[in-house]
């Protein structure tokens, strides 16, 4: 070959290793994190309410038996399989978590114990298939989840020090019946309804948040798949100045 | 010590072997586009019996991933890729006891082009050359993915890529580093220049050399197939049990590293005999080289360290798809053990990358400075005992991990003692430049700040070989 | 260090041979003596890891030491690579070559016997540095050989010498402290004592971790199924912050948490309460047994329903089948 086409053919290599690089950079190392939503929520009478519900399944094709988080929108009450949400900085957060997933034993069960929730409690009730209400808003500082078995995941923003076991139907109820599309609804199968508040921080930033329990079935330990990526049992929380 | 005492002449013997008339056109020899297309076929092939054999666990329900098809695929897509590239074909035309061919490895002389480097070829200079315009390639992916870490670190508030992709990248970046950079000069320098510096015309096994060269490009690409998987969250050093807990990117983080394994393994058996069978009548050991020796005694930690790594790496691999126990410490098995076997490898690994360097700034300086090198004895010892003390040190990566207290003390003194086989580098440095003549060229600018690197790099050594300053 | 070597080609103008050795000698002393004194008057007080605790002290000091020693063959290197560049650079037009200096046993035996007798100092130096304080702050595994001299007490007191016994447990992703002398109690932060000799067990409920308590100067790896044993002692009062240093997954770098150190009667009254708190909310009874190593497998023994109605026998995962007793 002419130097002139060798020099041409190594341009064109050339530019092209470097395109694929830039592809690669930009369209898998940095767009994960943005294809998730962000579900904002405001301020209304100095408290924001964030729900959220957790699934034994969900309704992706590629992962479909991750369990998974849930958020729901404020505005159309949408349920968006993202973790990532906005609060405004130092105000009461009400937190409201449904729990459509069976109960799974904690594998620190130090983490039963409710910690940095305004009043060191939450309020649990529990539902069964017909929707009979079998607890009722019942305050609790421990949900055991090894001698009731009714805690199916967590909730824990460590650098805040709050730490939530989440309720779930308990031992009986976990072995049947539980919901089976997603996201999940109140009717036809048992369920639970947790709420509890904390302040969010006066600065402003990211502060992760993650599930205690090892709910990623059929990963050593339980604590890889759902619970090692963001959008399925962990997520952050923006902290926004309001 | 067998000297080859005919060097063969530089025609080929034509009663010997058919000389292949007209050539056919470039597409339809094997190649690197016949190797792609076995790749893929392999790939499928492996997946589907991946599919078949490891579909039925409890865990791929559970998980909704299947670690065997993985596997699998990456396996018979190597096998592809080899028989794709006609690495085979020799091999079986041998054993139907047909002639071969053609002499591939003078192919060059009667063949000079382009082509020759896309093709599996058994002449040492082309695969010398094959190697460097590959370890360019895979430093240059390193690179940019070191660019994108320290992009992502140039504001602590403002995040470029989330935390996962963060890890995926920092893996990624530090065993693309790790893993290819180890042949980088035996492979390019080693090959090209090694035969000639003994007075060969060729190495003893070219073909296992060229099969060295041929193995990184699929463990570079399986490497780079883990970000379309998500990555791996272990980093280089591809600790257990987060190893098998990890999803389906470090399948291809194990299967990359036991590959690239194998290559180092064929280049440094090659090297070795080269060096021992094919030195030109009077190259005395005592008038070889530095380059030569350094490459030497690296292929010998290659040969005996890098198998350690490929034993770790396939229990791993078991570990993740037949759902063995090796470092399942609640099963019986041990963490420890897979800490222990890496770093039996890591720690002569860092001398393979290092060695090398040494022969190459050793060489490079006496030129430079216009005078023969200042104690050839002390720093052939120097390299030596480099080589041998590495395979004595590695508990130093262990000393917090949890390990005997007992070991520590031994451990700290073959760490220390490793240091003065080291210092003989700077010795013989040292006295090259007492009263040279310096020119100060590129190379001999890059040696000037080798010695200073290594400087800041030796003594950093002595402090952490210290347990208490390494625990701080 | 004068080299027999021919002399080079004659300088224009005949002036004798510079003594190099002795300039490149002077001239290392010089500094060597200033950086010496330098580091340990000036930069030793500021060292990392600081004088937190014992083995923090003892840190500090090695690094201070090793430090001394390492300054003057950085320099002495340093130096005579720049006065080489400088002084025995080509000159313009100089096509020469410079003389064949093959070797120089006296030179080359006394670099060999110098650095081997740094080297061997170095090692019984951190032997002796390692020993001493009872391991300096580092994991020696299940089985320590150097302890802290101190009382072994189910229930600790201030002001004696008994020694605290904190369990370290790494999870995913988080670290929490159990202190079996207060019943058992467990915390997310670590308050400790001041002047009292602490002994560490760093055990893991899933993958590696590592204790990383910078300021106190400790460091053990957290290995499931395997106690890993540190001890110090804490001398000034102050907070401090715990990382972990041993990649464990996506959230390793966010594994932090703080500590206080407290005068010992703080720190009975903070642990004491603690574990009131817990005892009245049914935490304690919730805990498993203070065991040195923790497995998935005493759930079943807590949990009857978990068992009978759910089959659940571990910490979930099923990694292995579900019909394995273990399921880590």
């Amino acid at each position: 070959m002419s130097v002139v086409a060798r020099a041409a053919a190594l341009i064109v290599a050339f530019l092209g290793v470097v395109g694929v690089g830039v592809f690669v950079a930009v369209y898998y190392i940095g767009s994960a994190t943005t294809q998730l939503p962000i579900v904002h929520y405001t301020a209304s009478s100095g408290q924001v309410n964030v729900v959220l519900q957790e699934d034994a399944q969900n309704d992706s094709t590629t992962r479909p038996d991750w369990v998974t988080y849930y958020t729901q929108d404020p505005a159309t009450k949408q349920w968006l399989h993202t973790t990532l949400f906005s609060v405004p900085a130092n105000t009461k957060v009400n937190v409201t978590i449904y729990g459509y997933d069976g109960c799974t034993p904690l594998r620190n069960n130090f983490f039963s114990q409710v910690q940095g929730t305004l009043g060191g409690t939450v309020t649990v009730s529990q539902f069964d298939q017909h929707g009979k209400e079998y607890v009722t808003g019942k305050t609790t500082p421990l949900i055991n989840s090894w001698a009731d078995c009714n805690v199916g995941h967590s909730f824990a923003i460590p650098e805040l020090g709050v730490f939530v076991p989440v309720a779930s139907p308990n031992a009986q109820l976990s072995a049947e019946d539980l919901c089976s599309s997603s996201p999940c609804t109140t009717t036809g199968n048992p369920y639970a309804v947790e709420t509890f508040s904390f302040m969010s921080p006066k600065a402003t930033g990211t502060y992760r948040w993650q599930c205690f329990v090892p709910c990623g079935g059929g990963y050593l330990d339980g604590n890889s798949g759902p619970m090692g990526t963001l959008g399925w049992m962990m997520g952050e929380m923006d902290v926004v100045s309001a | 010590m067998a000297i080859e005492v005919q060097p063969e002449r530089a025609e080929p013997a034509r009663h010997r072997f058919e000389v292949v008339g007209a050539n056919r056109p470039w597409w339809l020899r094997p190649g690197v586009l016949t190797g792609v297309i076995g790749a893929v076929a392999g790939y499928f092939l492996g997946h589907w019996l991946g599919n078949l054999l490891g579909g039925g666990y409890d865990r791929s329900s559970l998980a909704d991933t299947n670690d065997v098809a993985i596997v699998l695929g990456y396996a018979f897509g190597v096998i592809g890729w080899l028989v794709g590239l006609g690495v085979f074909n020799d091999l079986f035309q041998m054993m139907l006891g047909r002639h071969l061919r053609e002499e591939s490895r003078l192919l060059s002389v009667r063949e000079p082009g382009l082509g020759r480097y896309f093709r599996y070829t058994l002449d040492h200079k082309v695969v010398g050359i094959q190697y460097l315009f590959g370890m360019i390639v895979y430093f240059l992916t390193g690179g940019l993915f070191a660019m994108a870490i320290r992009s992502e670190l140039l504001s602590p508030s403002y995040h470029l890529i989330g935390p996962q992709q963060y890890l995926m990248v920092v893996g990624e970046h530090g065993t693309m580093m790790m893993m290819m950079m180890s042949s980088v000069i035996l492979g390019p320098f080693g090959q090209y220049f090694g035969p000639l510096l003994i007075g060969s015309k060729r190495v003893a096994f070219p073909r296992l050399e060229a099969l060295g060269f041929w193995l990184t490009v699929p463990a570079y690409v399986i490497l780079l197939s883990a970000v379309l998987m998500g990555g791996f969250p272990t980093g280089w050093t591809g600790y257990e049990p987060l190893a098998t807990q990890a999803t389906q990117g470090e399948d291809a983080y194990f299967f990359a590293f036991g590959l690239m394994g194998i290559s180092m393994i064929l280049a440094g058996f090659n090297m070795i005999v080269t060096i021992i069978n094919y030195r030109a009548p009077g190259m005395r050991w005592n008038r070889l080289p530095m380059f030569v020796w350094s490459m030497f005694i690296v292929s010998f930690l290659q040969v005996l360290s890098v198998p350690v790594l490929v034993g770790a790496c396939y229990m791993a691999l078991v570990d993740r798809t037949f759902q063995t126990a090796f470092f399942a410490n609640q099963l019986g098995g041990s963490s420890f053990l897979y800490e222990d076997l890496f770093w039996f490898f890591g720690h002569p690994e860092v001398y393979i990358l290092a060695l090398p360097g040494f022969g190459v700034i050793s060489e490079i300086v006496s030129v430079f400075c216009r005078k023969p090198l200042f104690g050839y004895k002390v720093s052939v010892a120097g390299m030596l005992g480099v080589g041998t003390a590495s395979f004595l040190v590695w508990q130093h990566h262990l000393f917090d991990s949890g390990i005997n207290p007992d070991m520590r003390p031994l451990f700290m003194l073959t760490t220390e003692i490793i240091s003065i086989p080291t210092g003989f580098i700077f010795l013989v440095a040292m006295g090259t430049f007492w009263k040279a003549r310096i020119r100060f060229s590129i190379p001999m600018l890059f040696a000037l700040a080798f010695y200073f690197n290594f400087l800041i790099g030796g003594i950093s050594g002595v402090f952490l070989s210290d347990v208490p300053a390494d625990t701080t | 260090m004068s080299a027999s070597d021919t002399p080079a080609a004659p300088l224009a103008n005949a002036s004798p041979e510079p003594r190099h050795g002795l300039r490149l000698l002077a001239g290392w002393l010089t500094l060597s003596v200033a950086a010496c004194l330098a580091i340990w008057f000036a930069w030793y007080p500021h060292l990392p890891p600081g004088v937190t605790s014992d083995s923090s002290t003892h840190q500090q000091f090695d690094i201070a030491v090793l430090a001394v020693i390492a300054a003057p063959v950085v320099i002495g290197v340093l130096l005579y690579f720049g006065y080489a560049i400088v002084v025995w650079r080509a000159r313009p037009g100089d096509e020469g070559d410079g003389p064949a200096i093959y070797g120089n046993t006296k030179v080359q035996a006394t670099w060999i016997i110098g650095t081997t007798m740094i080297v061997l100092g170095l090692f019984v130096f951190g032997t002796v540095e390692l020993v001493g304080p009872a391991g300096a702050g580092a994991g020696e595994g299940p089985a320590p050989i150097w302890k802290l001299s101190g009382t072994q007490t189910t229930a600790w007191t201030p002001g004696g010498n008994d020694i605290l016994q904190v369990q370290v447990i790494g999870q995913q992703w988080a670290f929490t402290y159990r202190y079996p002398q207060f019943g058992g109690m467990e915390s997310t932060v670590l308050d400790l004592p001041a002047n009292t000799p602490i002994e560490f067990h760093v055990t893991s409920l899933d993958v590696i971790h590592s204790f990383w308590a910078y300021l106190l100067g400790v460091k053990a790896d957290a290995n499931p199924q395997v106690d890993n044993v540190a001890y110090t002692t804490v001398k000034t009062l102050g907070g401090f912050t715990v990382h972990c240093s041993e990649l464990c997954g996506i959230w390793h770098g966010a594994m932090t948490t703080s500590g206080t150190i407290l005068i010992p009667g703080a720190f009975r009254t903070w642990a004491t309460g603690v574990q009131a708190k817990e005892q009245s909310e049914g935490v304690l009874a919730a805990l498993p047994p203070y065991a040195l190593t923790y497995d998935p497998t005493v759930i079943p023994q807590l949990g009857q329903n978990i068992v009978k109605i759910d089959g659940i026998t571990g910490g979930a995962g099923y990694y292995y089948g579900s019909g394995n007793p273990v399921t880590p």
